[in-house]
């Protein structure tokens, strides 16, 4: 689905509607991460469109929506999780340093979470190479820069991820 | 022979490797360096794909207050834009009212004062009411 920039903006609210259908299944399973319960889940899902609606003019349609979305629903599961006491899940999380045997869904959960910790730059080349399946040359005309940037973006930003895994597995 | 790679695939490693294919291909085989990091990307992506099914009554909740959130900042809109214009009928009002003293016109009555508050004000409305009609000329 190709935004169009000038509804989002608008607050147009049946756009809003589609966005909220479409991109919905794609922040669950982040919330999950920072809910304390399962039912709370629905109520940060909430939050997160809600705060997606006040930030709208915040994106400017360079990088990917989904990947900008993201990054709000971890803003707001942060601020959740940080709110309760004694069970924030963040404790769950591996820690860097930490010794012990992650299996793969726990490497995916902490790279997502990687990524979208990434700068706003790097996490849109991140987002748009890998998961919109943009080109170079297509990244590159998007975000307004040079393919080399991009490429030396994406060699940052993999590095750094790898550096996270290479602590996770140590 | 199954699993074989579609054309496409192949066009866009081949274009990934600068056409050096077998030398790219023998590099990752051996390379652990370059296995670790082709293993993170796959990973990550993976993870920013994940998906869940989210109940249609959820969505609809969702929605719903996105919507009351679209209302409310309308109504707030709205609010802040009929307080401006009373703000500046003021501002022309006393703007008569200052032209009006200043030129030595005979303002030596609240009635008069009044008057000159009222034409300024009103001045600033009916114009405004004039150009924002829809039959006026864009």
């Amino acid at each position: 689905m190709e935004l169009d920039l000038a509804r989002l903006h608008a607050g147009d609210e049946a756009l809003f509607t589609e966005l909220v259908e479409l991109h919905s299944p794609r922040l669950v399973p982040l919330l999950r991460r920072y809910a304390g319960a399962e039912e709370q889940v629905d109520d940060l899902l909430q939050e997160v469109w809600l705060r997606a609606y006040d930030k709208r003019r915040q994106f400017d349609g360079r990088g990917s929506y989904i990947g900008w979305l993201l990054s709000v629903a971890r803003t707001v599961g942060i601020g959740s999780a940080r709110k309760r006491s004694g069970d924030s899940l963040l404790a769950d999380a591996p820690e860097l340093g930490g010794r012990f045997d992650p299996d793969e869904g726990m490497l995916r959960d902490t790279l997502r979470e990687a990524v979208l910790a990434l700068p706003d730059r790097q996490r849109d080349v991140v987002i748009l190479r890998l998961v919109e399946g943009f080109s170079t040359a297509e990244t590159a005309q998007r975000l307004g820069c040079a393919e080399g940037t991009v490429k030396a973006t994406l060699h940052h930003a993999t590095r750094k991820l790898r550096e996270l895994l290479k602590e996770m597995v140590r | 022979m199954t699993g074989c790679l579609d054309t496409d695939a192949k066009v866009a490693i081949g274009n990934a490797l600068d056409w050096d294919v077998q030398e790219g291909l023998r590099h990752l085989e051996h390379c652990e360096d370059c296995q670790t990091e082709l293993e993170v990307l796959r990973l990550a992506r993976m993870g920013l794909l994940e998906s869940a099914p989210v109940d249609a009554a959820v969505v609809r909740r969702v929605a719903g207050a996105v919507r009351g959130a679209a209302g409310a900042e309308r109504q707030h809109a709205l609010f802040r834009e009929r307080w401006m214009r009373a703000g500046e009928a003021v501002v022309a009002g006393l703007t008569a009212v200052i032209i009006a003293i200043s030129s030595n016109a005979p303002v030596d009555s609240v009635a008069a004062l009044l008057v000159a508050f009222g034409s300024g004000a009103g001045l600033l409305l009916a114009g405004r009411a004039l150009t924002e009609s829809p039959t006026a000329p864009s």
